[in-house]
């Protein structure tokens, strides 16, 4: 009951509270709308009109390879930085059936892909010259071309697109942690500092009810902002470039409702650390920024524990999550724990966490002055 | 009533409170006078449970404060120097939020949370933050929440300080109602006028042991001057 008190005080101090709800929001707004810019950024540098411009080079230019290399969507400019450099006799070679050399300049750092472009055009021409010139001599193509090779990806998405997915967990797993930094260092640290802890002390309430209720509050914002991710970011996502780079993620309500289902465990875990970093901080900008810090865990964790390594790790708090979200997400078949067994873990260890706070609660090093 | 009995404190090497022992009567305002380091507040958080004794007990109406903590503490009603109000919590809000903590709910809780309103003149600003209040109004506030439960003990650490006239004339005749209805307030304060005031009982603390006990009057016999602060000052060995 005492709790439910402290919780609802907490709730509404903290929806009052501009700096807390601006750095919630702060998150779940602009944390999924970058994805989305980073996805389209990515697609729009895929694209095929994304190709940079070429031109002829030396004295002679082709209107034959000018109609096959536009065709291919090449676009001709002349201050393009990527030249193709025909012969003078390159028409009069083809048409006495000889070969005929052309040179193609360019950066192939920067500009990789257009060369690549440039070079597989000017191959499907030459491959379709030496056809004709062969079947001009009673010759089956064939003969020069004894296999086909035809080429499917059975995987639904590249490693490109691996990274995508893997940042959208990470947005998605960083949520609990982002939200509800400012509410869990004012209603802790915040409460030392303005010297309203003591007047809260001396009321008959268990240290483990206060610590309780300033929980809940906190876990409240941590879920509710935490969903307010997924569902945006989702929605976000449905309409950005993802297919075109070969991602197929699920964006439905019951996508949203599972990931979230699956995150509300650690959101809860979080909180009750939120609480704890506070309670030991001399202030509030001390929790804030401890708070910040623990913020890029699973950031940190996400990138460097990959694969074979996230696997394994799948276990444990944080790991569990970043490898089940890819279930739901993109159908990912990797094998995770049970979701009641890493709940059942991540429960204990949030009330284990609160009963410390609730000792240091009553420890008079609380009270010393800020 | 409120009893202590041989109480030690220590923080480290420093012994704050040392052997120190008192009794505020019901319907008695018992003032705590003592310079600054002298083991005041150490003993005020001591009744309030907020730090425990290394030695001796705290008593609140029979109930000791170490072992019957929650029983102890809904006898008691505790103003701190700092008010520690919330700032985006209205006066109302404020004094509602203790009740419940008290375990209040319902029409008693309305009830009680107008008493304490009124009693107080905060009717007009009973929903204005605390934010936009004055250090009169703040204390005002703190006191309306510490006595909304109306507790048969009342603690203040140092009530009036930096309190203009008009504030100070509002406590002084809360205290007096209060000591009237039987209440027993316990205070700490610097201020002579008002402990001449208000006190029917002194008690002089110093480097965290009893100096002196009694009324006004016998306190200033006990350090054989003419007024309170001289007695204060010499009972404390600071004036020769």
């Amino acid at each position: 009951m005492n709790a439910l008190t402290i919780f609802l005080k907490e709730f509404i101090d903290l929806v009052r509270d501009r700096r807390a709800l601006f750095s919630g929001l702060a998150y779940v707004a602009f944390g999924p709308l970058a994805v989305l810019l980073t996805v389209n950024v990515l697609a729009a540098q895929t694209r095929e009109t994304s190709y940079a411009p070429i031109k002829f080079c030396g004295l002679q230019s082709s209107t034959l390879l000018a109609e096959q290399l536009t065709a291919a969507g090449l676009v001709f400019d002349a201050n393009a930085k990527i030249c193709v450099n025909v012969p003078k006799d390159f028409e009069a070679k083809l048409a006495e059936g000889k070969a005929a050399r052309v040179h193609v300049r360019g950066d192939l750092t920067a500009q990789a892909t257009t060369v690549r472009k440039v070079e597989s055009t000017l191959m499907r021409f030459s491959s379709m010259l030496s056809g004709q010139r062969l079947l001009a001599r009673g010759i089956s193509p064939s003969v020069t071309g004894p296999l086909i090779v035809d080429t499917q990806s059975t995987n639904s998405y590249s490693r490109q697109a691996d990274v995508i997915v893997r940042v959208l967990i990470i947005l998605f797993v960083m949520a609990p942690f982002f939200v509800s930094v400012a509410a869990a260092a004012d209603m802790t640290a915040g409460e030392r500092e303005r010297h309203s802890l003591e007047p809260l002390l001396v009321h008959p309430v268990s240290a483990f009810s206060i610590v309780l209720g300033k929980w809940m509050a906190a876990a409240a914002l941590g879920v509710i902002g935490t969903a307010a991710c997924v569902v945006g970011g989702l929605v976000l996502l449905d309409y950005s470039a993802l297919a075109e780079l070969g991602i197929r993620l699920e964006t439905s309500f019951e996508t949203a409702l599972t990931v979230t289902l699956y995150l509300t465990p650690l959101t809860l875990l979080t909180a009750a650390l939120q609480i704890a970093i506070g309670l030991w901080s001399n202030n509030f900008k001390d929790a804030q920024s401890y708070l910040m810090l623990m913020s890029f865990a699973p950031a940190i964790m996400g990138f460097m524990l990959t694969g074979e390594r996230l696997a394994q790790a799948g276990m444990w708090p944080l790991a569990w999550e970043m490898n089940a979200l890819a279930v739901p997400l993109v159908h990912s078949t990797t094998p995770t724990a049970s979701f009641a067994m890493i709940a059942a873990l991540e429960l204990t260890l949030t009330l284990a966490v609160l009963a410390i706070c609730a000792l240091r609660l009553r420890s008079e090093a609380i009270l010393s002055r800020v | 009533m409120i009893s202590g009995n041989n109480l030690h404190k220590r923080f480290g090497a420093v012994a704050a409170v040392d052997g120190f022992a008192f009794t505020a009567k019901d319907g008695a305002i018992t003032t705590l006078l003592g310079g600054n380091g002298s083991g005041k507040t150490t003993t005020l958080r001591m009744i309030g449970g907020l730090i425990k004794p290394n030695g001796g007990r705290v008593v609140i109406d029979g109930a000791e404060v170490a072992r019957q903590r929650s029983r102890a503490l809904s006898r008691l009603g505790m103003l701190h120097d700092e008010f520690g109000l919330y700032p985006r919590l209205t006066v109302v809000e404020h004094v509602r939020f203790a009740a419940q903590l008290h375990g209040m709910s319902g029409r008693k809780l309305a009830a009680a949370v107008d008493r304490a309103v009124d009693s107080l003149g905060l009717q007009d600003i009973r929903n204005r933050f605390a934010a936009g209040l004055s250090h009169g109004q703040r204390m005002k506030t703190a006191l309306a929440r510490t006595i909304v439960h109306a507790p048969r003990n009342l603690v203040l650490d140092e009530p009036t300080r930096g309190l203009d006239v008009f504030s100070v004339r509002v406590l002084r005749d809360l205290l007096k109602r209060l000591r009237a209805d039987g209440v027993c307030i316990l205070m700490s304060s610097h201020a002579m006028a008002e402990v001449m005031e208000l006190s029917d009982r002194l008690v002089v603390i110093d480097r965290g042991q009893l100096v002196a006990e009694g009324t006004p009057a016998e306190i200033i016999a006990q350090g054989g001057a003419s007024d309170l602060e001289s007695a204060f000052l010499k009972l404390t060995g600071v004036a020769a």
